[in-house]
């Protein structure tokens, strides 16, 4: 490199600036230290720089200007549709949240047979609707049948004969269907009330314990006498109010008391 | 997005270096201060989009130049010089002149180099932006910025010194 070639690269050298450990610039900063006519020429340039860059910045800013930036910042707000959206998903994650929660920590109702028997004898004391009244057996099992509800009960033969059907409830438990006829003994029926014995009929797989054997089983439940036995895969229980004697009228004699 | 503390802080840090670069642009107050403002707008807007906070400043100046380009409705693109082609003979001015001079000549001498070279003169004056930063805010190769700084810097000091012989036309035969 050669005085000239320096200068010519030296033109652009800016001091006090990152030039100096600009490579560009390097080669032709060392002739400098080596050459004094070229030393006295960059000595110069960089004065003449200073002062031309003193005057650029010397240029004034108006009063004010930086306040006025900040008074009219922009302010960003989010669309509509993206709140809209924001919004939802919020709304999904808290859901699917509480949802997990209920599931996990919700307590989980009893599964076995006593469970499905109460629950059944409390539907049939606190009331209910028909969802078909008639006396017609054929029309509930008909009805029972086009509601996926359990169809294909067999009926002790002493409650078909002296019992009346009065109609027919498809309900579930637990999700599981359960068919649920009503009957009249014959006793004088309570106000309001359209039977007093009534038969729940459901899968055997319906709960964990359910009776093992079509020999029915007796038992005393939230003010009900219950018998209950499980015949061609399905689990029978009849409710009625009053005793055992009563209850045994519309069951085989095999029945347990 | 950038948070108000933020947005504040670089304001503060860069307010005055955009507007005098956006000054040695336009030569206007009015059109400077609209520049710098519409800069940090942008900056209000989409600067939290910039993944790299040591590059606030040159991403400043680079929207401030595109602005100011906009708002001129450049159609043409600015043919490009290398260094090479471009005569390196600059006409003598001292320090001392220059320091005889007030901003405003100096600006006004700016005015009248050629456009193309103004921006690059004013960032080889103002800041202290590396050549390759400045490449990035003029959109532009490095080459290319020598070349235009070096034609610019030459004119610059050609129109000081003129304006010198012109004050003092004794000197015309020095």
């Amino acid at each position: 490199m050669n005085n000239d070639q320096a200068k010519e690269i030296l033109k652009l050298y800016r001091p006090g600036t990152a030039d100096a450990a600009d490579p560009a610039f390097i080669e032709a900063l060392e002739l400098c230290e080596r050459d004094e006519d070229l030393k006295t020429w960059f000595a110069n340039h960089c004065a003449l720089y200073s002062a031309l860059r003193s005057k650029f910045r010397q240029i004034s800013v108006p009063e004010g200007l930086k306040e006025q930036i900040i008074a009219e910042r922009p302010i960003h707000r989010t669309p509509v549709w993206q709140r809209a959206v924001l919004a939802a998903g919020a709304f999904a994650i808290v859901a699917l949240v509480a949802f997990n929660i209920q599931q996990h920590w919700r307590p989980r109702e009893p599964h076995d047979f006593a469970a499905y028997r109460s629950y059944m004898d409390s539907q049939a004391v606190r009331g209910y609707y028909m969802d078909l009244t008639t006396n017609n057996l054929d029309q509930i099992r008909m009805f029972l049948g086009q509601k996926s509800a359990i169809a294909d009960y067999v009926l002790p033969v002493d409650l078909e004969k002296n019992a009346r059907a009065a109609g027919c409830v498809a309900t579930t438990w637990q999700g599981k269907p359960v068919s649920m006829i009503c009957f009249q003994s014959g006793r004088p029926l309570a106000p309001n009330r359209q039977s007093d014995l009534w038969l729940f009929i459901t899968d055997r797989s319906a709960a964990s314990d359910t009776p093992a054997t079509s020999t029915p089983t007796l038992a005393k439940a939230d003010g009900l006498i219950t018998a209950s036995w499980t015949a061609g895969g399905r689990t029978y229980v009849l409710a009625a109010e009053g005793d055992a004697q009563f209850l045994s009228k519309f069951l085989p004699a095999s029945a347990v008391l | 997005m950038a948070s108000v503390v933020d947005f504040e802080s670089v304001v503060a840090s860069f307010y005055q270096p955009l507007y005098q670069f956006a000054f040695s642009l336009t030569h206007s107050e009015a059109d400077a201060c609209d520049l710098t403002q519409q800069t940090f707008y942008v900056w209000a807007t989409k600067g939290h989009q910039l993944r790299d906070q040591t590059k606030v400043k040159t991403w400043l100046f680079t929207t401030l130049h595109r602005a100011f380009l906009e708002s001129r409705r450049r159609q043409t693109r600015f043919p490009h010089y290398e260094l090479e082609e471009v005569p390196m003979d600059l006409p003598t001015l001292s320090p001392a002149t220059v320091n005889q001079l007030d901003s405003g000549q100096v600006l006004h001498a700016l005015k009248q180099v050629d456009e193309i070279y103004q921006a690059p003169v004013a960032l080889f004056y103002l800041e202290d932006c590396s050549y390759k930063e400045i490449a990035g805010i003029l959109d532009i190769p490095i080459g290319t910025v020598k070349s235009r700084m070096a034609r610019g810097i030459g004119q610059l000091q050609s129109i000081l010194t003129r304006g010198e012989r012109a004050d003092h036309p004794e000197r015309k035969n020095e």
